[in-house]
C-alpha cells in the first residue's frame, strides 16, 4: 500500500513536471507532442532522447487524468471503449501492437468496467529502419483517440507530435523520463512462468482454470479476460488455493452461446508478501 | 436448531440463486415479459406486442455515443423499421438526478427534436427494465422476433469511433449497422448471422 502511494506520488510529481513546467508556448495546436482535453492532459513520449538506425525503441502516449476520471483498458469490460492511437511515421518506421499496462476494475453501479485511474502510460515498440541517416531527425506523429468517463463520458482527440534526432551511440533516457518508462515497463504482464502448467475445463457457472505453480505461492488472484462476452464482468472469480496450485472460478457471460476453445486474458497473481504479478494467460477449454 | 436453519437457509440461498439465473437473458431465449410507463403515462406491457419485432433501445441523449447515433443514423433506422410494422421502444434507464435522467415531456421534446421515430419512450428510472435484460452501455440494443425470442443482444454497429455517416468504420471494415441486418435477415426467414456482440457507449445510469 505504502509503495503505491509512494508510486503515486513520484507519478503526479513526474506528471506536474512533463505537463505543466515543460510546456512550450508558442506550438500551434496539432504541432506539439502535448495537448489538454476536458479531464485529460496527453503527451506523446520517447524513452530515448534520441534514436538509433535499426534498433527497437519505445514509445508511448502518457494520459494525465483529473481526479474520479477513468480511461479503458484493451476490452473495457460492461461498457466504454479502449483508447486507440494511429501512428504516423516516416517511411521504414512501424509501430508494434500497444502495451496495455495492468489495468483495474471499475465497479460501478452494476457494471465492472476494465480501466485506469489517475495514469496510464500506453506504449509500443518502434522500428527504426537500418537505412536512417546519423545526424537527422525525424517527426513522429500520433493521433489519439479515447473516451474519458467519471459518472459521465466524454470522447476525446488530439494530434500529437514528437521531433527527435537521430544518432548513433548508446541512446540516453532523459533523467525526468527514466521513472516514467521504469513504472511503464513494471507495470506490464508478463507470459506465464515457464514452471507454470494451466488447465481449463467448463463448469455449471462457467469455467474453472487450474494453474500448477511450482514453488511459487499464491495467495489471491483475479481475472481480465481479454475477449468481450465471454465472462460476466461483474462476478468476483472465485479463487481457490492449493499446494503448489490455484484454481479460479470464472462466471460465464449471460451473452456466451458456445463454449470458447479457450480463456484468454490478463491473470493477475499475489503472492505472500502481497506482490502483484500479471501473465498473459491463454488456457484451452476441455 | 440453529445447524438446521443454516442450512435451510443456505437451501433457500441456493433456490434464490437459481432463479435469479433462470432469468439470465441469452440470445435464442424467451424474453421475460415487462410492463413498463412510457413518456405519455401510458403502461407498456412486452407480451402485448408478440406477433411483432420488437427493438429496445437503450437511450441517454446526454451520451455521445447517442448524440452521434442521433444526427440521422438512428432516426432512420427507427423510420424504415417502424414503417414495416416494427414495435421501436427507446427505453430511459437513468436514475433520477443522473446523467440522461429526464421529465416524460422533456422525452418527447427530444423525440421531436430529433424527428425520430420510436413506438414509444420508455421511463424506467428505477433500471427494472434494464436490469431484466442485462442493459450496459447506451445505446445497447435487443432485437426480439414475433414469438418473444431474444435473436440480437448488443451494440448498434461496428463503428464506435465514426460519428460520420460513413460507410466504414475507422479499422476501414465496411460498415454494419447489426440491428439493421438481425432485421434484414430475420424477416426474410434467414439465420441472423451476428447474434451478439459487445455493446459499447457510456454505461446505463442505474441507481444500484
Amino acid at each position: 500500500m505504502s509503495r503505491d502511494l509512494r508510486i503515486r506520488f513520484v507519478l503526479t510529481l513526474i506528471a506536474v513536471l512533463l505537463l505543466f513546467t515543460c510546456s512550450k508556448p508558442g506550438f500551434a495546436k496539432g504541432s506539439s507532442d502535448r495537448d489538454k482535453a476536458p479531464h485529460v492532459w496527453v503527451r506523446l513520449v520517447s524513452e530515448q532522447t534520441f534514436l538509433n538506425p535499426d534498433q527497437t525503441a519505445i514509445i508511448g502516449v502518457f494520459f494525465m487524468m483529473e481526479k474520479g476520471w477513468h480511461l479503458y483498458w484493451k476490452n473495457p469490460g460492461d461498457s466504454g471503449l479502449a483508447p486507440s492511437i494511429k501512428w504516423i511515421l516516416p517511411p521504414g518506421f512501424r509501430a508494434e501492437d500497444l502495451m496495455w499496462p495492468l489495468p483495474e476494475k471499475i465497479h460501478i453501479p452494476s457494471l465492472t468496467d476494465y480501466g485506469y485511474r489517475d495514469h496510464l502510460l500506453l506504449m509500443a515498440p518502434l522500428r527504426v529502419p537500418a537505412s536512417l541517416k546519423t545526424g537527422s531527425a525525424v517527426t513522429l506523429k500520433a493521433e489519439v483517440n479515447w473516451l474519458v468517463c467519471n459518472e459521465q463520458c466524454i470522447p476525446g482527440k488530439a494530434v500529437l507530435t514528437l521531433r527527435i534526432p537521430v544518432e548513433k551511440g548508446v541512446p540516453k533516457v532523459p533523467f525526468k523520463d527514466t521513472s516514467l518508462f521504469a513504472w511503464g515497463h513494471s507495470n506490464l504482464a508478463d507470459p506465464l512462468p515457464k514452471d507454470w502448467t494451466s488447465k481449463g475445463n467448463t463448469t455449471r457457472q462457467g469455467f474453472d482454470l487450474n494453474f500448477m505453480t511450482g514453488p511459487q505461492k499464491i495467495a489471491n488472484a483475479d481475472f481480465f479476460p481479454l475477449d468481450p462476452n465471454v465472462l460476466d464482468n461483474e462476478a468476483d472469480p472465485v479463487f481457490k488455493g492449493g499446494i503448489a496450485s490455484f484454481s479460479l472460478g470464472l462466471k460465464k457471460s449471460d451473452q456466451l452461446l458456445r463454449t470458447p476453445a479457450s480463456v484468454r486474458g490478463l491473470l493477475i497473481a499475489i503472492d505472500s508478501n502481497s506482490r502483484k504479478y500479471g501473465y498473459w494467460i491463454d488456457v484451452p477449454i476441455k | 436448531m440453529n445447524r438446521t436453519i443454516g442450512r435451510m437457509a443456505v437451501l433457500l440461498g441456493g433456490w434464490l440463486l437459481m432463479v435469479v439465473q433462470a432469468q439470465a437473458l441469452t440470445v435464442g431465449a424467451k424474453t421475460p415479459d415487462f410492463s413498463s410507463q412510457d413518456s405519455n403515462g401510458k403502461t407498456v406491457k412486452l407480451s402485448a406486442y408478440k406477433g411483432k419485432y420488437v427493438v429496445l433501445e437503450w437511450h441517454n441523449q446526454d451520451c455521445p455515443f447517442v448524440v452521434s447515433q442521433y444526427k440521422g443514423k438512428m432516426e432512420k433506422l427507427q423510420q424504415v423499421w417502424t414503417k414495416k410494422g416494427v414495435v421501436w421502444f427507446s427505453v430511459i434507464s437513468s436514475a433520477p438526478s443522473m446523467e440522461g435522467s429526464v421529465t416524460p415531456e422533456k422525452a418527447n421534446e427530444d423525440v421531436k427534436r430529433h424527428g425520430a421515430f420510436p413506438t414509444a419512450t420508455l421511463m424506467d428510472p428505477s433500471g427494472k427494465v434494464g436490469h431484466l435484460f442485462g442493459a450496459k452501455t447506451t445505446p445497447h440494443m435487443f432485437v426480439i422476433d414475433p414469438k418473444g425470442i431474444l435473436i440480437y443482444d448488443g451494440a448498434i454497429d461496428n463503428a464506435p469511433r465514426e460519428d460520420a455517416m460513413s460507410d466504414k468504420n475507422e479499422d476501414g471494415q465496411p460498415y454494419v449497422n447489426y440491428v439493421d441486418q438481425a432485421l434484414t435477415q430475420a424477416q426474410a426467414g434467414q439465420d441472423v448471422t451476428v447474434k451478439t456482440t459487445a455493446p459499447y457507449g457510456c454505461h446505463v445510469k442505474y441507481k444500484d
